[in-house]
């Protein structure tokens, strides 16, 4: 069977899971032992430190091992006790009570209260600390501490997501009260690693924290080493100077795989990737030129040619395994004659309607995949050009400015999914860049809000992504794999990713000596 | 003296103002990059009153010069409000290391093939000796680079491929984390060299000075190094001034190459990422590097010859 098609086979059942491992030798019985410094080489640049103000994959990475959250989910995304041992949601969906586990310690020497929890919780929902997830406690009305491991939390209406946005690092840290001016530079946590330095663009240094609740790691040190270019850090790997590193270009993976010398380990997904329209632009405000730009997308034949098969296509970005995804859903065929017809329909005769595709150069694939889809395009009878833009040229023109015509984006693969429908597809969600107003949409998400019963709110999503299908809202093109290549003395990297897919935690990562 | 001084001075303001202003009409957001997917519309607009880049352009301006007149350069927009200077420091000692490295390397190669070349003209060594300095001059340096990775560091293990090392550590950590860049660097720089001396010293050996050095019985020995070449010397040194800049340049990619978060690295990302004061920061600073390596070239020739004497 080739990978592809055991991807393929496969993709409907995972879910943040390793999907394979390649060169792990005997892992499973060999016993962990202490000591040494790990090196990795990180395929991004952390920003700013402070967990509530940053939302960028790549500083959430490396936080994860500093920081725990009040709860946090399985593999299965349930949301599970952590930094509180227990949790209680009353009847009416108003109160959760959550008891916290005792003999939790901060890195600064703090013991762990329910004051800390109350300081972390009002700091983030403080409009002047500018945090990301903010909006989580929008409709909380107090946070009450009883004694020193209870906290009680009252919302003023009902927030079903509520609980498990709190298993997300952004929303649901506790930091230790007091310690809200130093977070951004230097984070502390109650994680199992501490934060030892940054040199910004260069490297950030972790320590392991002996006091861990859930027993110290195993490693003394984590160094991560921040080098973006892809061709430097495989170097790095065949030299020997960095024990693992993330994100290898998919073309090279195979080459990896081959080495005996080398691990690969992959998971699904990663992250999640789809294909814009401006709903500004004035072809695009029909939903039949959208639609005839999904019948030109051959997204298995792009899948292949532009991440050499490292995914699997969808039509729900919804996570794989969470009950919201909606199996119903195909993606369109390609199929150009049925697009010329709709084009024709819409009024745009061949060669009568052409369009600037935007895509950013930090992406690498997005390129490639742009200009697979032009010549699809050309072949519609589309006048398509491509637009080559650097990471921060993207945002300013179609995150902002949402000055394009059509694009592309990946987003991580967030399994709650008022976060995920309502950001970027309400008329007033934070994500919304692509100028979509959809009232079935708008009702859809705000009534999901207030809808308790997890499966009747599942449902609710599956109509929210029928009609993103229906309408071309956008074209939803496939998940994509992590992927991880490391030395074969580094062990225990089944544990390493987190459920969400993006993170990852060193916490029972070992080096064999 | 004091003339050139006030000269240079003026030219790196010159190259601060104009890149201040290029900078800004360049399109691209800095608050957009730092925010990325984590901010709306709304956390943009106020993250830009914060920072002050609502304000006029001029009084940006008026801002920025008045802070640099004091030292500061701002913080990073970017990298979470780190202050420039500290991450200058950071990056100055990385940058000159290996440009000096790589000046001496290019040294090293350079005045033994040009000599060479120079007293054996015309012949099957001076043939060789000019066929590598094309060769040299025409390879892109981060191409050198990487081959110089595959065979030194990733076939025989001799050499680290990536990072830096402070001469804190070791001196042989710090130099054998530079060898191959300064290599990738210097081999161009070699080649502009040798074609140089060798072109200087064969004016020179024509002259009349080096017919009554020989008539008066020098060794040739004493006559290369006594006479020859520090008549020679005087256009090299100023190619080498103005070469300096492909020193610099060469830096920045070979930087990339080689992961070491030096000025180029600093430079580029600033650029990418639109951090208008680390990018001001840093070109300030390599201004200032060309300023002051044309004005030592300046005295040099004083001391080399002291019929040049600024006055």
């Amino acid at each position: 069977m080739k990978r592809r098609d055991f991807l393929k086979s496969t993709s409907a059942l995972m879910g943040g899971t390793i999907l394979y491992a390649t060169g792990i030798p005997a892992m499973a019985q060999a016993e962990p032992v202490s000591g040494g410094t790990l090196i990795w080489g990180h395929s991004e640049t952390t920003q700013n430190l402070d967990m509530h103000q940053t939302g960028t994959a790549s500083t959430g990475r490396v936080l994860q091992n500093v920081h725990d959250s009040i709860v946090t989910v399985d593999k299965d995304l349930n949301v599970i006790p952590n930094l509180a041992e227990s949790f209680e949601i009353s009847a009416d969906g108003l109160v959760y009570t959550f008891k916290l586990r005792p003999g939790v310690v901060f890195h600064n020497g703090q013991k762990m209260t329910s004051a800390d929890v109350k300081f972390s919780f009002e700091r983030c929902k403080d409009p002047a600390t500018g945090a990301v997830n903010f909006e989580v406690f929008n409709s909380v009305a107090s946070i009450d501490t009883p004694d020193d491991l209870t906290v009680v939390i009252t919302l003023g209406q009902v927030n079903a997501p509520f609980l498990s946005r709190l298993a997300e690092n952004g929303a649901g840290v506790i930091m230790p009260t007091g310690t809200g001016d130093v977070q951004g530079t230097t984070p502390i946590g109650c994680g199992p690693f501490k934060f030892v330095r940054r040199e910004f663009g260069n490297e950030v240094e972790l320590a392991r924290f002996d006091d861990y609740w859930g027993g110290p790691a195993y490693l003394d040190k984590i160094i991560a080493r921040e080098i973006t270019e892809p061709t430097v850090r495989l170097t790095g790997l065949r030299t020997g100077e960095l024990h693992m590193i993330n994100d290898i270009p998919a073309d090279r993976i195979a080459e990896i795989e081959g080495d005996d010398k080398f691990q690969v380990v992959s998971w699904f997904p990663l992250n999640w990737d789809f294909v814009n329209f401006n709903h500004d632009f004035e072809p695009f405000k029909n939903p039949k030129v959208r639609e005839a730009f999904d019948y030109m997308i051959d997204k298995e034949a792009l899948l292949e040619g532009a991440l050499w098969g490292q995914g699997a296509v969808t039509a729900s970005p919804s996570y794989p395994t969470s009950a919201s995804y909606n199996h119903d859903l195909k993606q369109r065929p390609q199929d150009f004659e049925k697009a010329k017809a709709l084009l024709a329909e819409a009024g745009y005769g061949e060669g009568e309607l052409s369009v600037v595709f935007k895509a950013t150069t930090n992406y690498p694939y997005h390129i490639e995949a742009a200009q697979i889809m032009l010549e699809w395009f050309r072949m519609a009878g589309v006048d398509a050009t491509i637009e080559q833009l650097t990471w921060s040229d993207w945002l300013s023109q179609c995150w902002v400015d949402k000055d394009f015509q059509i694009t592309m984006m990946n987003f991580f693969t967030l399994w709650e999914p008022d976060f995920l429908y309502y950001s970027l597809w309400n008329t007033e969600g934070a994500f919304n860049y692509r100028k979509i107003s959809n009232a079935k949409v708008d009702e859809l998400t705000a009534k999901a809000r207030v809808t308790v019963d997890p499966q009747a709110r599942a449902d609710i999503y599956k109509q929210v992504q029928t009609v993103v299908h229906d309408e071309t809202l956008d074209v939803i093109l496939w998940f994509r794999n992590g992927t991880i290549g490391a030395q074969t003395g580094v062990m225990g990297l089944d544990t390493i990713v987190h459920p969400n897919g993006s993170n990852l935690n060193f916490h029972k990562v070992w080096l064999q000596s | 003296m004091l003339r050139r001084l006030i000269g240079s001075v003026i030219v790196m303001w010159a190259v601060a103002t104009l890149v201040f202003f290029m900078l800004r009409f360049v399109p691209g957001d800095p608050v957009a990059a730092m925010l990325a997917d984590a901010g709306g519309p709304d956390e943009i607009a106020a993250m830009k009153r914060q920072l002050g880049l609502d304000r006029s352009l001029f009084v940006q301006y008026a801002i920025w010069f008045q802070n640099m007149l004091h030292g500061d350069l701002g913080a990073s927009i970017y990298g979470s409000r780190a202050a420039v200077t500290d991450v200058l420091a950071e990056a100055i000692p990385r940058t000159l290391s290996l440009s000096l490295l790589a000046f001496v390397i290019a040294l090293i190669i350079a005045v033994p093939a040009g000599i060479l070349s120079a007293t054996r003209r015309n012949s099957a060594t001076d043939t060789t000796v000019s066929l590598l300095a094309f060769l040299g001059l025409s390879m892109p340096d981060f191409w050198l680079a990487i081959l110089l990775i595959i065979v030194f560091a990733a076939n025989l293990q001799w050499l680290p491929a990536i990072g830096y090392a402070p001469l804190a550590d070791g001196l042989w950590p710090w130099l054998s984390h530079l060898i191959l860049p300064a290599v990738a660097i210097g081999t161009a720089f070699s080649a502009i060299i040798a074609r140089m001396i060798r072109s200087s010293l064969l004016e020179v050996l024509k002259s009349d000075y080096m017919r009554t050095a020989r008539a008066k019985g020098l060794t040739p020995w004493m006559i290369m190094f006594g006479h020859a070449l520090p008549n020679a010397m005087i256009p090299v040194i100023t190619v080498i001034g103005i070469a300096f800049a492909l020193l610099i340049s060469g830096a920045v990619v070979v930087e990339n190459v080689f992961a070491i978060k030096g000025l180029g690295r600093v430079l580029i990302e600033g650029i990418l990422n639109r951090d208008y004061p680390v990018v001001q920061g840093a070109v300030l600073v390599v201004s200032a590097i060309f300023v002051f390596s044309n004005l030592i070239v300046d005295l040099l020739y004083g001391v080399i010859d002291p019929r040049i004497r600024l006055n």
